[in-house]
């Protein structure tokens, strides 16, 4: 299970930081305070020995047991020094030849090691050799040393140990959290730039320059989000205000007409007129707003939907049914070139073919011919309408698929249409993961647009 | 023929009643969902209009509600034409479908064709005033000459002579004729029609397709 951790990085860091300091500290100070008791423990260890050889030397020396009152004040003046040492010669029925009272308890650790408590409940520890056998054979010779200065000792040290990482564990977690809140200092900065960041300064930007190398991915990125999300918001806008002045002009036609015949009293005639007039506006606003839904879902990322699998040619042929009049009273003919099968919405593909030839009957001359073209290449089919004349301007050329673009300037040509038509082309584009394009030479202009029929990938 | 419509929108309620009135419909109007479900299940109507967003009850629960014990003939309208609403309004068994903004002339239409539905073997050969088209031989005159039409300007000639004196609008023509199911281009409209006009009335002293305008196109005789 995962450790809940408090959601806020600065805590979260310097708990971990002062964490690892707590659990260093504990091992270094339990390290330090081991080895302080083995060495206290030796040097009791090396005194003890060095008595015992002294007492051992003593007894050999002695030369008969009749000098045992004199080894007796020996070993006693040896001791007069060190209150904590006591030393007892035994013999082999147990009996203390040298010393005061036998310990209470006595354990033999290892051959040579001993602890005991004497009977006035001392703890020592030392050593226990066998006695020299020509004096006293099955005897010993014991020294040993109180254990409670060394405890004492060590004692203090390890409170001295607890207070000193105590104060380590404090003084890290402090520094820690001052120094986490000093590398964390950029992410606030980079919140507090973000946060100043409104539809009405869009072009603010994330200051990379001096930023960590860990946050500038991150705000190169936020940065190119905000990049896509200017250049739509903009386009949004520019789109807003179109629309607004595509729908003033007839609103203000429709409201002054009526105001004017509504002031004076007028024959059914001058009624029917107005009604009529404002009809055709409101026809013509109803086809503005039905295109523009129809770009806003698109916007929204609606894909084609009703999708089946249908040959061009005969779509191809129902549009050019469509045009026939129109082209037979421009003095244009139509001709279809290719055919091949498509996995698409018929009713939109129509759509936009109707579109594009509905621009080419504009822009060609009379007599002249226009080309309808379609074709497979790997995954995806292209349908374009070709036509000679005027070419496109080659400025113009990469806004012709915008909202309410006109070209050559010409913003209020109403015969034009509101300028959708080659945006709504684009749109089905999309709808159809394809895109649009056009190319526009000296002698002819070629615009069509791409659908992703992957289909024979994925079949095969 | 009576019909129910069910809209909210006190405004366009009162266009329709007025509008369908005019045109010799016995038209019921309910104001909002429950009213008009009550009025759907218990009343007799010939069809039904119904809003899809209605407070209280709406247009698919009445809907559904009608289908549970008639097959009254019901036209949705909606403001809203997401795919998935049409495809939700058809399953549930609507027959029509129209989407805000609509036109009179096209709503008048679609309960015409609605009201005609499945009624009356359609004679093969269509009259009016010397007019005559014959179905299936597919050939037009007028008194004795014959009319040289292309296809399309048959078909165009054959739907406005079935719908004689009803005002067709340029979308409806270009739906039922080219099967172009978009606000295209009307002008296209215009000149297709300006062009069966040439052949059809120009040479003659009465003239059968006239121009509505704003509204459309119909076929008719008229008397000065």
């Amino acid at each position: 299970m995962r450790l809940a951790l408090p959601r806020s990085m600065t805590l979260r860091l310097t708990l971990l930081l002062a964490t690892i300091a707590l659990l260093l500290s504990c091992f270094a100070g339990a390290m330090l305070f081991w080895a302080l008791a083995k060495k206290v423990e030796q040097q009791d260890m090396s005194e003890v020995g060095g008595k015992l050889e002294l007492v051992s030397h003593l007894v050999d020396t002695m030369g008969s047991l009749a000098n045992l009152p004199e080894l007796t004040k020996t070993l006693n003046n040896m001791l007069a020094g060190h209150p904590n040492m006591r030393v007892w010669i035994v013999d082999a029925d147990n009996s203390v030849v040298y010393g005061s009272n036998l310990p209470a308890t006595f354990t033999r650790l290892r051959p040579d090691k001993v602890f005991l408590t004497t009977t006035d409940n001392v703890e020592m520890h030392g050593q226990s050799v066998p006695a020299n056998p020509a004096f006293f054979p099955g005897g010993f010779v014991t020294v040993a040393i109180d254990k409670r200065p060394a405890s004492i000792f060590l004692a203090g040290y390890g409170t001295a140990l607890v207070a000193i990482c105590t104060l380590w564990i404090g003084l890290t977690g402090l520094l820690s959290a001052w120094a986490v809140r000093r590398t964390l200092a950029p992410i606030a900065r980079l919140s507090a730039q973000a946060a100043s960041i409104h539809p009405g300064n869009l072009t603010v930007r994330l200051d990379v320059d001096d930023m960590d190398d860990e946050l500038k991915a991150f705000a190169v990125s936020f940065n190119r989000t905000l990049d896509r999300l200017q250049a739509s918001y903009e386009q949004m806008e520019a789109f807003n205000a179109n629309v607004a002045h595509e729908l003033r002009t007839p609103l203000t036609t429709m409201i002054s007409g009526t105001q004017i015949i509504l002031s004076s009293d007028r024959s059914t005639e001058e009624l029917t007129e107005i009604l009529t007039s404002n009809l055709e506006e409101l026809e013509e606003l109803k086809a503005l707003v039905n295109d523009m839904l129809f770009l806003a879902r698109v916007d929204g990322g609606e894909l084609a939907t009703d999708l089946s699998v249908f040959p061009l040619k005969p779509e191809i042929a129902k549009v050019a049914d469509y045009y026939e009049a129109s082209l037979e009273q421009a003095q244009l003919t139509l001709a279809t070139h290719g055919n091949c099968e498509v996995l698409a919405n018929p009713g939109l593909v129509r759509r936009a073919l109707a579109n594009l030839i509905s621009n080419a009957v504009r822009a060609t001359p009379p007599g002249e011919t226009i080309t309808i073209e379609c074709s497979r290449s790997d995954a995806e089919v292209h349908i374009s309408v070709r036509n000679p004349g005027q070419p496109i301007d080659y400025s113009d050329l990469p806004f012709i698929f915008d909202r309410f673009y006109r070209g050559n300037g010409n913003r209020n040509a109403r015969t034009d249409g509101y300028g959708l038509g080659l945006a709504i082309v684009s749109a089905i584009a999309r709808m159809h993961r394809g895109k649009a394009y056009a190319f526009s030479s000296e002698r002819e202009t070629k615009v069509g647009f791409s659908i992703a029929d992957d289909r024979t990938i994925t079949k095969t | 023929m009576r019909i129910l419509v069910v809209e909210d929108e006190p405004k366009l309620g009162s266009y329709l009643h007025k509008g369908l009135t005019e045109h010799a419909y016995v038209v019921d109007v309910a104001r909002n969902g429950i009213d008009g479900r009550h009025m759907a299940i218990h009343g007799e109507y010939d069809i039904l209009v119904l809003d899809v967003m209605l407070p209280g009850v709406d247009g698919f629960e009445i809907l559904a509600a009608v289908r549970e014990c008639k097959d009254t003939p019901v036209l949705m309208l909606t403001a809203r034409d997401k795919v998935e609403d049409r495809v939700k309004g058809l399953q549930g068994g609507a027959d029509d479908y129209l989407v805000k903004p609509f036109s009179f002339s096209e709503l008048l239409a679609r309960i015409q064709a609605l009201l005609r539905r499945g009624r009356t073997q359609e004679s093969p050969i269509l009259r009016v005033h010397d007019l005559e088209l014959d179905l299936i031989g597919r050939k037009a005159r007028r008194g004795s000459d014959r009319l040289n039409l292309t296809a399309k300007e048959f078909t165009l000639l054959a739907l406005l002579l079935r719908r004689q004196g009803q005002v067709l609008s340029r979308t409806v023509l270009a739906e039922q004729v080219w099967d172009m199911h978009f606000d295209s281009d009307t002008n296209v409209i215009d000149v297709a029609v300006r062009r069966l006009r040439a052949k059809l009335d120009d040479p003659y002293e009465v003239k059968l397709l006239h121009t509505v305008r704003g509204m459309g196109y119909v076929l008719e005789e008229r008397y000065q």
